[in-house]
């Protein structure tokens, strides 16, 4: 991206009819901001992304009086100093450097009264940009129930801007906000008399002037980014890169070190002594602590016993949310698609687009929504989650045994939900704020045995593992459990060591520090959780959707053409016999017979039954033929496909009387079996789940890295195994 | 103005502070914390540390290393010093009161914070 110093900060000087204002909404994580936003906004919003990385951008709008609002909901960020994708965003809008996008006309500061002090910090750097600001006074009731009530009529006279207590889940003080925004529309704030330190301040204005050399923008802005520069050396900034800019600015450092001045706390020092003043006096929260509500509720839930006891209660009704309850929804989306496929072909004649659309786009739009109930209900679960507060804790006890595995804390959410699914569990390691944990999250969840696995674990178990007792007589506990159980198992600890594995090659590097503020407890507003809900579940069908329709059209022309005339012709032909032949039971059955087979001729001759055999000599060292080729490729749509694809294989039909199961126990042997629930368990046979990590990484390179270390982990496991096993039980084969 | 020139806690720290810390030893070289060779005391006894120091009782903070990597992003919370924190339970993560905040930090960044035990400001 082209390297931009900012142009003057600008206001909007005219308010009045017929007006539009640009107003960037911004305030720490947890202040209240989406909700406020939502409050002012309503359903007028939409979401989409900044460019470059996988951060929401929120767009809403309002009017008030004659004016029209357009607010943006900037993520919540702790300082302009930026450490993540999200807060670098945030210094990049209001500094300017965001591309052709301005700071904005005015912005609304989100201030959560109970975290007073701390949430002063970036308002005193937005001052000192001069923008017009307005303070948005949020959770003053939670505060005044902690004894620690906010006057706002005096945070209003220390700061020189309105101030605005406001109550967004009941809609109160909303009307009073909306005439501040348009009062204090091209009225620039006054910046805070906060001081530096004199040796400091002449650091920054020298480093300021030689910014000023590559572009004359707004003093105020220059200073603010000279500030970043000099006393944050370690911080990625993309003007870091201008000519002499790094080697003055370390100079300079040098010559405060030289002088035996402290400036890595002069910022901090400076802005914090100057808004103990503004917040009140020096009341010092240390000395005065008294514990609050959520100080006792965390007495037990971030106890190393009792608050795992909770977590887990917790984890198992998410759990059993994504993989249960959601189950009788998708059962439901599956039965109104069969119903309406059922329909179609009823009222169209044979032929290609009638496949097309029942069996491609029909199969395809059905195959998308079918994953909505578990994206809603477990964003559903994470939104409240989140919102109550109870998300920071649930982080707070998991990240020592997840940083065991190069993981973060918030890794556990999204590798639970892997069991049910991955596509819900890569979304849900949104919420890692660090990008290398977040990806390594990403890569690691499609390896948890999810739902659709298990009708092929069940499949290859009920085929070649015996029912026999493990304890005795105990016949509920067969090794057939164990051999599923262990399935499930290889599959964690798989993900386990790859992610150590990716911790210790492409994601190396120091751990980063574990910091993380744990907000005091809070009810859920509805109003936000829905909202999140929605958004995630919207995100989902509109932009992975649309790619996962497309693999499937192409999924089912593999699977259907070329259609090979003569095994049409010979069974048309064998139709005529029997029906010339036979009659009742005899003649259904025999037709019956007929489909089935016709189906297994007519895969074998598709391009995917032709690939099937081209790919047979790279899949016979894992002893698999053309057919389970056949079937992998046919599950790349979803996994429980490859189940169907083998059935049409085989030619079983309703009314054949050999189940699958003894027709593939007559075809290969059970090696074979547990080779391939091997390879299924290690593998991404779904590209849903690619389109979706190409969506959440931000680009096709992370999806095809996916797709392709899987791919190979199981090939080399299912092949070390069979060729292995066969050596040692030849007799299996 | 934040920039007008006003005597600071910084400037009088520059002034006779840094004495066996790393900013000391690195007084007069011209060279940083930036990027590059640390030149911070990370062996040997490094007195009080929040890591150490007894649960519900204040302290005050000396000295934020900074070797730390979120050294900077303390101080933005409020984790500075001279200002007063309490270590709210000792666990892994460690639980700390900053700024009327709860606030969780893993035990090494814990360690890197050494503290004036009992003392006033």
């Amino acid at each position: 991206m082209p390297i931009q110093i900012p142009p003057p900060a600008n206001g909007s000087t005219n308010k009045g009819a017929d007006t539009e204002l640009r107003v960037a909404v911004v305030g720490n994580p947890n202040a209240g901001k989406t909700t406020l936003f939502n409050a002012l906004t309503g359903l007028r919003q939409k979401v989409g992304n900044y460019p470059g990385v996988t951060v929401d951008r929120k767009e809403g709008a309002f009017t008030f009086g004659k004016t029209a609002f357009r607010l943006i909901d900037l993520p919540g960020a702790y300082s302009l100093t930026a450490t993540s994708d999200d807060e670098r965003i945030v210094r990049d809008m209001l500094l300017g450097l965001l591309g052709d996008e301005s700071p904005g006309d005015i912005v609304l500061a989100v201030v959560d009264a109970a975290n007073l002090d701390r949430e002063l910090f970036i308002v005193t750097q937005i001052l000192d940009l001069e923008i017009p600001t307005v303070v948005a006074l949020t959770m003053n009731d939670l505060a005044t129930g902690q004894g620690r009530r906010v006057d706002p009529k005096h945070l209003q006279q220390h700061l020189g801007i309105p101030v605005v207590e406001v109550v967004a889940p009941h809609n109160k003080g909303i009307t009073d906000l909306k005439q501040a925004l348009l009062d204090v529309a091209g009225q620039p704030a006054a910046a805070p008399p906060w001081s530096i330190g004199d040796k400091v301040l002449g650091a920054v204005d020298t480093l300021a002037d030689e910014l000023q050399k590559h572009h004359p923008g707004a003093a105020n802005t220059r200073r603010q980014l000279a500030v970043q520069l000099l006393l944050y050396p370690d911080l990625e900034h993309p003007l870091m890169s201008l000519p002499g800019i790094a080697d003055l600015a370390t100079k300079l450092r040098g010559g405060l070190e030289g002088e035996g001045v402290e400036w890595r706390q002069a910022e901090a020092q400076g802005r914090y002594k100057w808004i103990s003043e503004a917040a009140g006096g020096a009341r010092d929260a240390a000395r005065d602590y008294r514990p609050n509500l959520s100080d006792r509720v965390d007495q037990v839930l971030t106890h190393p016993v009792w608050g795992l006891v909770v977590f887990i209660a917790v984890m198992a009704v998410v759990f059993q949310s994504i993989f249960t309850w959601a189950g009788p929804l998708m059962d439901g989306i599956d039965s109104f698609f069969g119903w309406l496929g059922g329909l179609i072909e009823g009222a169209m004649p044979a032929g290609p687009l009638r496949g097309l659309i029942v069996d491609g786009v029909l199969a395809g739009v059905g195959g998308v929504l079918i994953f909505l109930p578990q994206i809603l209900l477990l964003f559903l679960f994470i939104a409240i989650l989140e919102d109550v507060g109870y998300m920071a804790r649930a982080a707070f006890l998991m990240n020592r045994h997840m940083r065991r595995a190069g993981l973060h804390g918030r890794s556990f959410i999204p590798m639970l939900s892997g069991f049910a699914c991955s596509i819900p569990g890569i979304m849900a390691a949104r919420t890692i704020p660090d990008r290398r944990d977040k990806l390594v999250t990403m890569l690691v969840v499609p390896l948890i045995s999810c739902s659709a696995r298990l009708p092929v674990y069940a499949l290859m178990i009920a085929a070649f593992i015996p029912a026999l007792p493990i304890f005795g007589g105990f016949k509920h506990f067969t090794l057939q459990g164990v051999v599923l159980l262990t399935a499930y198992m290889i599959s964690i600890a798989a993900a386990i060591t790859m992610a150590f594995v990716f911790r210790k090659t492409l994601f190396r590097g120091e751990t980063k520090p574990f910091l993380l503020e744990l907000p005091s407890y809070k009810r859920p507003d509805w109003r936000t959780v829905l909202n999140a809900m929605w958004e995630r579940g919207k995100l989902f069908v509109t932009q992975a959707g649309t790619i996962i329709l497309a693999i499937n059209i192409i999924l089912w022309f593999l699977l259907t053409f070329p259609v090979d005339k003569a095994v049409t012709t010979e069974f048309s032909g064998q139709r005529t016999i029997a029906q010339a032949n036979l009659s009742g039971t005899e003649l259904t059955d025999r037709l019956a017979e007929i489909d089935s087979q016709e189906s297994s001729a007519l895969l074998r001759a598709s391009f995917a039954g032709r690939l099937g055999r081209v790919i047979e000599p790279a899949i016979e060292p894992l002893g698999f033929d053309w057919r389970i080729g056949v079937g992998i490729i046919g599950s790349l749509a979803a996994r429980e496909v490859f189940i169907s694809t083998l059935a049409v294989i085989y030619g079983i039909g309703e009314e054949e009387d050999t189940p699958l199961v003894q027709k593939i126990q007559a075809e290969f042997g059970p090696l074979t079996g547990i080779s391939i629930i091997i390879f299924f368990i290690l593998s991404c046979q779904c590209l849903a789940t690619v389109a979706v990590m190409r969506r959440e990484a931000g680009g096709i390179k992370w999806a095809l890295f996916l797709y392709g270390y899987m791919t190979i982990l199981a090939y080399i496991a299912s092949l070390v195994f069979y060729q292995a096993a066969i050596r040692i039980w030849p007799e299996l084969i | 103005m934040w920039w007008r020139r006003h005597n600071t806690h910084s400037d009088r720290q520059g002034r006779g502070r840094g004495q066996g810390s790393g900013e000391g030893r690195g007084r007069g070289n011209g060279r940083g914390h930036g990027k590059g060779r640390c030149h911070c005391r990370r062996n040997g006894n490094r007195g009080h540390t929040l890591k150490s120091c007894r649960c519900l009782e204040p302290v005050t903070i000396r000295r934020i290393d900074a070797c730390i990597p979120c050294a900077s992003r303390l101080r933005e919370l409020g984790i500075i010093e001279g200002g007063a924190v309490m270590v709210l339970k000792h666990s892994d993560p460690l639980l700390i009161l900053a700024q009327d905040s709860r606030i969780a930090i893993d035990l090494r960044t814990a360690a890197g914070i050494e503290i004036d035990p009992g003392a006033d400001d």
